[in-house]
């Protein structure tokens, strides 16, 4: 009757692995902050596929305030980048690594 | 309309829109991770989370299905849309100079993940896993979803409002710097004013 | 047709957060309306009145004999282990409005800085009292936002922003593996609640592992435990001194007194599994930690170096796993918090003199221009290594004892062996602040004399008085200790 849970958290765990390896690759801060969405609609997914096992609606609450937790992380993400931006700083989270003065 | 779905010889049905939106979750994850324009990584990650809602329909959960469209797709890719438009999309090919450190890190943790994605599908596949559990028709609806909110999750929705009003503030610091440094450079020539 | 019965909250439990709330709610809306000359002192006025408020409905609930039990099902639970640890964080965030009252970027904007930093208290106070996996979540997110955007609020400099922007992603990166471990661990349990979790029958035991595996490293990134501490220096140098030290202070205080409740009520039966990995955890810290605060000169980055290194020493009564364990985890965050905003304070002071970021060359000589806090500072350093009379030597007693008691002598030995390498860091810095040199009209500050914060001045005081009194008045503190501690389910 359709893919188990088994599947449900494959596909999880694939999708949070891609998401890792896009933030710790790439350099761009924006495509950093997708890759951190990424990462957690896979804790949804895999969230939300626990509810389904367990019949437990409590999955689903969660699964909903991590999504108001993304907004509000991508809000300040966005912001930093755009005052950045604005002050002609240079977007390149390799070369923020190196604020060794 | 899951019940219904499942009952029929629609099985098969379900199993092809699960195989559909699987690869379209795996495919539009590389792309984000991948394209080098951050405008089409953001529209990859709606693509994404398109099928994303749709394996949520598949698994019971509509109200989550429907506010993961309206709300991620609708209102923080949108976001994350403009912001790359108005930047400009600055472009850098993911593969160019990754210093040492990173590319270590990447491996050992894609190593790790692998690792637990191996045990994740040798566990499932020996039928280690019970069944799913029995539903209702109220499981993951909008009455249910609420009584939670309003009863045993009431704390937990609060304190979401609190991290709102934290990041609108801190929307407001960040926005008011950007316009004070486009004011200050806009005024370089001239004695500038305190602000 | 109602079914929907309305549930019954426990106000008092909630009574310092709410206190912390509407002290920011009120700073955030006041400084609108204020006109700009009373500002600063308006919300200095309302902060420093909301943190008393929360601090006084904190020690009313831990004077009362409560036995501890849950609020609104299993959210947050009312107990002496939370009541303690939110004196606590309002005490560092009293002394952080104090050191922050002179720093420029929160004379720029008042309302925002204030009601950001109250914010931030308030999440770490409800933090601190979680007790299921989603308040973990939303108590880590709330105050953690707070601490990206007050990282970045000095934003007339490059690296303020650019700090604000590094710890959001690598906060978001560890929260975000911290989810996808309380996904595991809810999927193997069908559980959120931690006593729910620890009495259920686990369904399929790798998820749970794999769940507190990915829990833990979602700490440690929040406790800047090594390997996830790469974050550390840079934020800390990026960031406000004033902000710098709250973090460094109120953050460890957070999140080491959450990850004891979490192992300890909610992971009991895997206590093999996580005393181990935590003392991996605190060796690694202590050891990258101490080694590379050896090379360090700005003073910022040694001290967030330290500040790694005690990590380490503040995860290794945690993995003892006893109840003495858990007693020196508490008391060594009190003179152990207090040092830090009094060392950071002390910073800001020469900072703001200097105008530039201060190094082991330009503090030299502090201690004979500035007798107060050259020797608070030394005394802050002689006590971060663990000399009396400051509470700190007793706190790593104590931290010993725990090990002592489990049988891990091994990691006793390791501690000590690096508390002997701090040595030569530490006393670098008290070397440097009584050095004499003549050549210092180049680094003499431009304007003369600096101003006099009386502000700063008192959190030094006050910081010394914590440091010290500690030591002296170790034995209330170790009776209130053992009261709070007995809430746990761990074995004596």
């Amino acid at each position: 009757m359709g893919p188990g849970i088994g599947a449900y958290l494959v596909l999880s765990v694939l999708l949070f692995a891609t998401g890792t390896v896009g933030v710790l690759i790439r350099r761009n801060p924006l495509i950093v902050l997708l890759s951190l969405e990424l990462m957690l609609n896979a804790a949804n997914l895999a969230l939300i596929g626990f509810a389904r096992q367990h019949g437990n609606s409590d999955g689903h609450i969660f699964a909903l305030t991590v999504m108001v937790v993304a907004a509000a992380e991508a809000v300040v993400g966005l912001g930093l980048i755009v005052a950045m931006s604005r002050r002609k700083l240079k977007l390149d989270v390799d070369q923020m690594k190196q604020l060794r003065g | 309309m899951t019940v219904l779905l499942a009952s029929t010889a629609g099985n098969v049905l379900v199993w092809i829109i699960w195989v559909g939106a699987a690869l379209a979750l795996l495919a539009s994850a590389l792309a984000v991770v991948l394209f080098s324009n951050p405008f089409y990584s953001a529209l990859a990650l709606m693509a994404n989370l398109g099928s994303l809602a749709v394996l949520y329909l598949l698994i019971s959960a509509e109200f989550v299905a429907a506010a993961q469209v309206l709300v991620y797709a609708g209102a923080i890719v949108v976001l994350f849309l403009f912001v790359i438009a108005y930047l400009g999309g600055r472009a850098d090919a993911p593969w160019t100079g990754v210093p040492k450190f990173s590319s270590v890190a990447a491996v050992v943790a894609s190593v790790a993940i692998a690792v637990e994605v191996i045990v994740a599908v040798v566990v499932s596949w020996t039928g280690g896993l019970p069944n799913a559990a029995e539903i209702t028709a109220a499981f993951g609806s909008p009455r249910e979803i609420g009584r939670l909110f309003l009863a045993d999750h009431l704390l937990a929705f609060e304190v979401t409002s609190i991290i709102l009003f934290v990041a609108a503030v801190g929307g407001a610091v960040l926005g008011g710097a950007a316009r004070r440094a486009e004011k200050a450079e806009a005024q370089t020539p001239s004695e500038e004013e305190n602000g | 047709m109602r079914t929907f019965e309305n549930p019954s909250i426990d106000w008092a439990a909630l009574s310092p957060e709410l206190a912390l709330l509407a002290g920011s709610a009120v700073v955030v809306l006041g400084a609108l309306l204020i006109p700009k000359a009373h500002r600063n002192r308006f919300a200095i006025g309302v902060s420093v009145l909301s943190l008393l408020g929360g601090l006084a409905a904190a020690l009313t609930m831990l004077t009362v004999d409560n036995t501890g039990f849950g609020v609104l099902g299993d959210a947050i639970r009312r107990d002496h282990l939370a009541e303690l640890a939110q004196v606590i964080l309002i005490g560092t965030g009293l002394l952080a409005v104090l050191i922050s009252s002179g720093e420029d970027s929160a004379r720029r904007q008042p309302g925002e800085f204030y009601g950001l930093l109250l914010a931030a208290v308030a999440g770490m106070a409800f933090f601190v009292a979680a007790n299921n996996l989603l308040t973990l979540f939303l108590g880590l997110e709330w105050f953690s936002i707070c601490l990206y955007i007050l990282s970045a609020i000095a934003t007339k400099r490059e690296r303020s922003l650019e700090a604000g922007l590094k710890y959001l992603i690598v906060g978001s990166f560890g929260s975000a593996i911290l989810l996808f471990g309380g996904a595991l661990v809810f999927g193997a349990t069908g559980a959120l609640g931690f006593e729910a979790i620890a009495a259920a029958a686990d369904s399929e035991r790798v998820f749970l592992v794999a769940g507190l595996a990915m829990l833990i490293v979602g700490l440690g990134f929040k406790v800047s435990a090594a390997p996830f501490h790469q974050w550390t220096p840079d934020v800390y140098e990026g960031a406000p001194t004033a902000v710098t030290g709250f973090m460094a202070a109120a953050t460890k205080v957070a999140a080491m007194v959450v990850t004891l409740r979490v192992m300890t009520t909610a992971f009991d039966e895997e206590a093999e599994l996580w005393t181990i990995t935590l003392a991996v955890l605190a060796t690694a810290s202590l050891a990258w930690g101490n080694i590379a605060a050896l090379v360090q000169r700005d003073l910022k980055r040694l001290l967030a170096y330290s500040s790694v290194s005690h990590a380490g020493f503040l995860l290794m009564p945690i993995a003892a796993g006893n109840a003495l364990g858990g007693r020196a985890l508490l008391f060594y965050l009190i003179p152990y918090s207090a040092m830090t905003l009094g060392s950071f304070a002390i910073v800001a002071a020469r900072e703001r003199e200097l105008g530039q970021a201060v190094t082991l060359d330009n503090v030299s000589g502090l201690g004979w221009e500035k007798p107060l806090h050259g020797a608070a500072l030394a005394t802050f350093m002689l006590g971060f290594i663990g000399l009396p009379p400051t509470g700190l030597f007793l706190g790593k007693f104590y931290a010993f004892s725990a090990l002592f008691d489990r049988g891990w002598i091994w990691l006793m030995v390791i501690g000590a062996i690096f508390t002997a390498v701090s040595v030569y860091y530490y006393l670098g810095v008290v070397r440097s602040v009584y050095l004499r040199r003549e050549a210092r009209a180049a680094l003499a500050p431009a304007s003369g004399a600096s101003p006099r914060d009386v502000a700063l001045t008192a959190a030094v005081v006050v910081s010394l008085v914590v440091a010290v009194g500690s030591f002296f008045g170790v034995d209330p503190l170790i009776d209130q200790i053992r009261d709070v501690v007995a809430f746990l389910p761990i074995p004596s």
